[in-house]
């Protein structure tokens, strides 16, 4: 549009300020909503247990707790190993289906049926599947892949172990997920570009890594670093599987301190600050990565 | 360039379809899984191995107690292990048909079960000699299996003691030979013990079957867990408001987004995904406090609130690419008509805008419905359907069919409305740039 010069009148000045009345709710709930409770949990994880004198007793107490360490570990390690895990194989499996085929949609469907499922829902799908009576064994013994004696002990593994059976669940939950996001940007990629570097003589492999892959450089930041996001949170489906205190991980932890101990309700503030500054973190890093903050207003 | 022969090509094809059908089989098969065993009754769902599929009817097997005078002895069977197996075993009938309905989900009528007695005890009668010198015959051989048990324990215990001896590798050989053989009689023992029993049936039983309940443990779910219809109710209600408030407060900025230019619409976009980025057990925490000082704590509108943060950014996200989708040039082709800018948003925009917005709608309900972790938070005596179903499996180890039932419960309607929304769903994750 070609902009009109005009002197300011008293509608215009009004019709500038829509946009503002309109995203004034939001602005207000997170004021209250979001903003509040972050400020009060950072407030109080300063406080002593009774409220009556500033202290940093509360962060000491969560660095001297030998499951703090724990914690850290497994974190990291689930988010190392499966976002990698999960990363590959969902690129793989959407570059191998990224053609038209019959069926398409309906796998589409099925692919996202995991991440619908409610976490209560997964955590008893699997907690029966890996019992030892369970399903998982019966379908190996069925299958003659497994004898009567031979029933595999899912849940009575190492510690790190038992971490690599939560990754598996994790990964059959969001590999399918994920896949679909990285096909979405496969789908979006021009066609011009890649056949090109056929013709050019290109193998498989050359046009992969050369053309593809920096061209889907967007999709696939925004794929792994929500993926990353999501799995420094990663807490329930452990609880549901494995109870508190198998395999600490950070956000079980200040749930932990919550819902599990008496008068440790500040401690768990202060754990929660913690986890939300390394959210905190890795989202700014996403959406300094994603260009957002260079973007001029459009 | 290469060319493809007409096999390689049909190898490829097969073996893409293979991967397809793969993806979808793995996808599936957990969930297949735990469907089935949410129909199973606690006798087939602690059967070992667990049956592939839930039986649809059960077949009885009534036979006299030898343990008690004028008592019965009730068996079902059993698909896992291909025989019958004793639910119960007592004289007094109603407390027999409540204990089989408990544990087969089959409600076995007085009248049939007496009728089905009265016919079992004219058969034994009359095979009686018969049948004392069968039973005579299984506990005879009864006790030989027992002897060979024994036996076979030591021999283990022995064998596993000379195992890392170099000295003793002649001795080990002969056990070995000898806990062989063992096994084998014991094998033919057990045989000639199932022929005996297959004998027997048909001298002192009645067989009978009924018709499973497939649904009982839905039913028992809600009968056994505290207050899980109340927690239905609250979890839809908060579903209900959680939708409302994201979709008024989160449409306004939606329609903000996609319809103008203004200063700081930047920094709002990216508080929006910063602020739905954020830990939402984070914010949970202090809401608790905060909560209880509006006096909205352990009230479905206090979760509501705290679900509505992380929604309203979705909501936002969602609704201004619907109105993107919608040419302005509509509206004030209406306003040119003389409608108001209002009226022209409510008769032209909002009628085309709908079906998206209910997409949006379903999406925060979904998210709000299954949401667990914050709820475990910000609930005491209050709790929502997904913290009960928690409960049961934190609290409760055992009862896997019932949790079963209680997780299908959770998770049709979350796999129902995400499939009829898959479209949007597909859309937005298709333009996942900021």
């Amino acid at each position: 549009m070609i902009p009109i010069t005009k002197t300011k009148t008293g509608p215009d000045k009004l019709k500038k300020l829509i946009p503002y009345i309109l995203v004034l709710p939001t602005i207000i709930y997170y004021c209250i909503f979001w903003l509040n409770p972050v400020v009060t949990s950072f407030f109080y994880s300063f406080r002593d247990e009774n409220n009556l004198s500033w202290t940093l007793k509360n962060y000491i107490e969560i660095f001297n707790d030998p499951f703090f360490r724990e914690a850290i570990f497994n974190t990291a390690i689930f988010v190392i190993v499966s976002v990698t895990l999960e990363f590959a194989i969902a690129m793989l499996l959407a570059l191998i289906i990224n053609k038209k085929f019959r069926g398409a949609s309906v796998l589409l469907s099925i692919c996202l049926i995991p991440m619908a499922l409610p976490a209560v829902a997964v955590g008893a799908m699997w907690s029966s599947g890996f019992a030892t009576y369970g399903w998982m064994n019966s379908l190996l013994y069925n299958l003659g892949i497994i004898s009567e004696n031979g029933k595999l002990l899912f849940l009575a593994g190492g510690d790190l172990e038992s971490l690599f059976l939560i990754i598996l669940i994790d990964a059959w939950q969001v590999i399918p997920f994920m896949m679909i996001i990285l096909l979405a940007g496969l789908q979006g990629l021009s066609k011009e570009c890649i056949e090109a570097g056929y013709v050019f003589g290109g193998t498989k492999m050359t046009v992969l890594r050369k053309i593809t892959m920096p061209m889907l450089k967007s999709s696939i930041q925004t794929a792994l670093i929500l993926r990353i996001i999501s799995a420094i949170q990663v807490w329930l489906i452990i609880v549901l599987i494995f109870g508190y205190r198998r395999i600490p991980v950070l956000l079980e932890e200040v749930v932990f301190y919550k819902e599990e101990l008496l008068n440790k309700y500040h401690v768990a503030l202060a754990y929660s600050v913690i986890v939300a500054l390394v959210v905190s973190f890795v989202s700014i890093i996403y959406l300094k990565v994603s260009g957002a903050f260079k973007k001029e207003e459009a | 360039m290469r060319r493809k022969s007409g096999f390689n090509k049909l190898l490829g094809k097969t073996l893409f379809y293979i991967i397809v059908v793969g993806i979808a089989f793995i996808i599936l098969l957990p969930i297949y899984f735990i469907l089935s065993i949410s129909f199973m009754s606690d006798q087939e769902a602690y059967d070992w191995p667990i049956n592939m599929y839930p039986t649809f009817t059960n077949s009885f097997k009534l036979e006299e107690s030898r343990a008690i005078e004028s008592g019965y002895l009730l068996s079902v069977y059993s698909n896992a292990q291909k025989k019958y197996v004793t639910i119960f075993e007592g004289e007094d009938v109603d407390e027999i048909l409540h204990y089989t309905e408990n544990k087969t989900n089959c409600s076995i009528p007085k009248d049939l079960f007496l009728e089905k007695a009265e016919e079992m005890r004219i058969i034994t009668e009359k095979n009686r000699v018969e049948i004392d010198q069968i039973y005579l015959k299984i506990d005879s051989i009864n006790t030989d299996i027992r002897k060979i048990n024994s036996d076979i324990t030591k021999l283990r215990k022995n064998l596993k003691l000379v195992q890392d001896q170099e000295s003793m590798q002649d001795m080990k050989i002969e056990f070995e030979k000898e806990l062989n053989e063992k096994e084998l009689e014991k094998t033919t023992f057990e045989k000639e013990l199932a022929q005996a029993q297959k004998d027997l049936e048909s001298l002192n039983s009645t067989n009978f079957s009924i018709f499973k309940n497939i649904f009982a443990n839905y039913v028992t779910f809600f009968q056994v867990t505290a207050d899980s219809l109340g927690a239905l109710f609250r979890s839809i209600q908060v579903a209900l408001l959680t939708v409302l408030i994201s979709l008024t407060i989160g449409g306004m900025a939606g329609y903000a987004f996609a319809r103008y230019v203004f200063k700081g619409k930047n920094v709002l976009k990216l508080s929006v995904l910063f602020v739905r980025m954020f830990p939402g057990i984070a914010i949970a925490m202090p809401m608790v406090i905060i909560l209880a000082n509006m006096g909205f704590y352990d009230k479905p509108i206090g979760l509501s609130f705290v679900y509505s943060v992380g929604q309203i950014g979705l909501t936002t996200w969602i609704t201004a690419s619907v109105f993107m989708g919608i040419p302005v040039e509509l509206e004030e082709a209406a306003m040119v008509f003389g409608r108001s800018k209002i009226g022209a948003f409510l008769k032209v925009t909002l009628p085309l805008a709908l079906p998206g917005l209910a997409a949006s709608a379903l999406y925060s309900f979904i998210g709000s419905w299954a949401e667990t972790a914050q709820a475990i938070v910000l609930t005491q005596f209050n709790p929502t359907f997904p913290v009960v179903v928690y409960q049961t499996m934190v609290g409760a180890k055992g009862m896997v069919n019932l949790i079963a039932a209680g997780g299908i419960t959770m998770a049709l309607p979350a796999v129902l409305f995400t499939l009829i929304i898959r479209k949007y769903i597909l859309q937005m994750w298709g333009g996942v740039t900021v």
